[in-house]
């Protein structure tokens, strides 16, 4: 099921289900930034609240998203920023009004874990892209136009360097080539993990497994990777694809490879069609790609192709 | 689930040899071992060393392949009578696809370790049907001498366990946070022991090595993390029914966990661990309990996971009782 393509006019749900906004200049920002996309912002409730690390209790965050959720008037809701703390609403969300009133969610980091429960329990299309007070570049900006308002078809090409006029380096690597489709799942790989286990857990089979982090250790990552490995996920996956690992470093750890070998590894043993350098995730240049629908990974050409719209143009 | 009460491997007996191994990260120093080396000696204990355990790759002691050759070898070996990891680190968890828990199951030996090892712990006990020990690694038995008389009392002893006590207090002057038993929610209960690293347990959710806590005494506790950080892991638990499940809880001090003390992402609003429990843990209806020296700090206790225990949370009063030895004669 896809939600209805936004169109100019539309009214937009911001929320900040774990962490609080920065400031209150971050929330004005944000809305501006919806008001830009010819969308109106309408802020939640609770969006200021604080309670130890977090944009007020739960229920009160969950009011807010809940109440978006029920509304016929709001078309999209909108994550403002990421941080930590959305996990604890997962079990208490109105999947049953979503499934009702289908709507587009947008957000990353940990809010990937909203997006990929309410791709399992709904079966809807949602939408993984920049937190709004990440949106500060063109690329960011245009890339959830792209997604969620035009016709325009989706294809992501790796990241490369201009060296000068016609002199392009690619930053991709691909531990494995391959051309294989499959269906576009996942996000952040902390939030990914965190709901592993739990009843949120995606479906790994026939899927393109789609990874980024920030600011997270390095061993850390690998231990999250291994998990998917423990789990099965990269065998059943058709492939696994990667964003920007922004902030991510050793800290600490006197000896530790980078993602790409270490990631790389296990993805070259079980001969896993993968490509690094999508420029996803990035902390201020993030395109926006929807999960849940078929793409084709090209890893000679270094890109992902999507072969379906994330929104319903007719609805 | 392990429905058989568990093996227990036999007592670690001076004279008997242990087998040293490094199935996560090496020692940085390689120095370091000498001095366990000798106090194994002054115990009457012979030792044997993997191979690998000076090895690199990446923060592993040698590539996944030697780190289980080394483990395969010690379990295999007849005059191992315990195998002790040397340090935790990273990496355990990615050995669990090719360990043979048969071999382990047919050969039952002592297994003690912490952090990154609980991978282990948990994976042997319920796939080897093994009782395994929850307590320092090798590098860490004689860092203290709790740590080290409850190893010996754990291990090396086959007396009940019974009622366990805190460390002696040093001073009476500005006593160490958190106090070892402060109470989050009263209640009490009986049940086999299980747990171990926070982010372990974690990192096993979603595999066939998760942890199964139903009707087991939980312990947890986790180092250099962000309360923001337990509050994600516990919140995981709870989603997966895992903490429900459990009798109790026996939340350990988690060494490094107050704001911008860990390795991690630091946030500009924070709340205490303390406050994260008191929030999570307080109205699941069973009892639970913040501070017991259970984990990486420098006096710990050697748990055995899979042996029966009690726990009484009053408001005035905490016990914490071991029924019975994890070792046999």
């Amino acid at each position: 099921m896809k939600p209805p393509r936004l169109k100019p006019g539309d009214r937009i749900g911001l929320v900040a289900l774990g962490s609080r906004p920065e400031s209150p200049g971050a929330v004005r920002r944000s809305a501006r930034v919806v008001e830009e996309l010819g969308l109106v912002p309408v802020p939640g409730k609770h969006i200021l609240d604080v309670h130890g690390h977090l944009a007020g209790k739960d229920c009160d965050r969950l009011a807010d998203l809940n109440a978006f959720c029920a509304d016929d008037s709001i078309a999209g809701v909108f994550c403002l920023c990421g941080g930590f703390g959305a996990l604890s609403l997962l079990s208490k969300i109105d999947y049953e009004c979503i499934r009702r009133r289908p709507k587009v969610f947008l957000g990353s980091d940990e809010n990937s874990a909203l997006l990929l429960s309410i791709n399992k329990v709904c079966g809807l299309t949602t939408f993984l892209g920049p937190n709004l007070d990440r949106v500060r570049k063109a690329d960011s900006f245009n890339g959830i136009k792209n997604a969620l308002l035009s016709s325009a078809h989706l294809e992501l090409l790796c990241d490369f360097d201009s060296l000068g006029t016609g002199i392009e380096i690619s930053r991709s690597y691909s531990p494995h080539s391959g051309t294989v489709s499959g269906i576009v799942m996942g996000g952040n790989l902390s939030a990914l993990i965190s709901i592993m286990g739990t009843p949120f857990q995606p479906d790994f089979q026939n899927v393109i497994l789609y990874l980024d982090d920030y600011s997270e250790r390095l061993d850390i990552l690998d231990r999250w990777f291994n998990t998917l490995y423990l789990a099965g996920a990269l065998a059943l996956a058709n492939g696994v694809v990667f964003g920007a690992f922004d902030a991510c470093g050793a800290r600490g750890s006197p000896n530790v490879l980078s993602i790409e070998d270490l990631f790389g590894e296990r993805l070259f043993q079980l001969k896993k069609p993968s490509l690094f350098g999508l420029p996803l995730g990035h902390t201020f240049t993030s395109a926006t790609i929807p999960l849940g629908v078929a793409a084709e990974l090209n890893t000679d050409r270094t890109r992902l192709t999507f072969l379906d719209y994330g929104t319903d143009p007719h609805r | 689930m392990s429905q058989a009460r568990p093996i227990k491997p036999s007592v670690l007996k001076p004279g008997q040899t242990v087998g040293i191994i490094a199935p996560a990260s090496p020692l940085f120093e390689e120095g370091q071992l000498q001095f366990v080396l000798h106090w194994l000696e002054s115990l009457g204990l012979k030792y044997k060393l993997g191979q690998h355990i000076f090895a690199h790759h990446s923060d592993y002691a040698g590539t996944d392949a030697e780190r289980i050759e080394d483990l395969h070898t010690a379990w295999r070996d007849p005059e191992v009578a315990a195998v002790l990891p040397i340090r935790g680190g990273n990496g355990a968890a990615r050995l669990l696809p090719a360990i043979d828990f048969d071999l382990i199951a047919q050969h039952p030996k002592v297994f003690v370790g912490c952090s990154d090892i609980t991978a282990l712990l948990i994976a042997i006990y319920q796939k080897s049907n093994l009782v395994t020990f929850h307590g320092p690694t090798a590098r860490t038995i004689f860092e203290s001498a709790y740590t080290f008389h409850n190893f010996r009392h754990a291990v090396m002893s086959t007396m009940p366990l019974g009622q366990i006590r805190d460390p002696l207090k040093q001073t009476v002057w500005l006593p160490k946070y958190p106090p070892p038993r402060l109470v989050i929610a009263t209640g009490a209960c009986r049940g086999p022991l299980t747990g171990g690293s926070l982010t372990l347990i974690r990192q096993l959710m979603g595999t066939p090595y998760e942890i199964e806590t139903a009707g087991h005494l939980l312990f947890l506790e986790d180092v250099g993390e962000e309360p923001y950080s337990i509050d994600s892991m516990l919140c995981q638990l709870l989603l997966a029914g895992k903490l429900q499940k459990a009798v109790g809880i026996i939340f350990g001090e988690s060494i490094g966990c107050t704001p911008g003390h860990s390795r991690r992402h630091v946030l500009p609003l924070n709340a205490s661990v303390e406050r994260v429990l008191r929030e999570r843990l307080n109205d699941l209806g069973i009892p639970v309990v913040y501070g017991l020296r259970l984990g990486h700090g420098d006096e710990k206790l050697t748990l055995p996971i899979g042996i029966n225990a009690s726990l009484n949370v009053g408001d005035e009063y905490v016990t914490f009782e071991i029924e019975d030895s994890g070792v046999i004669a």
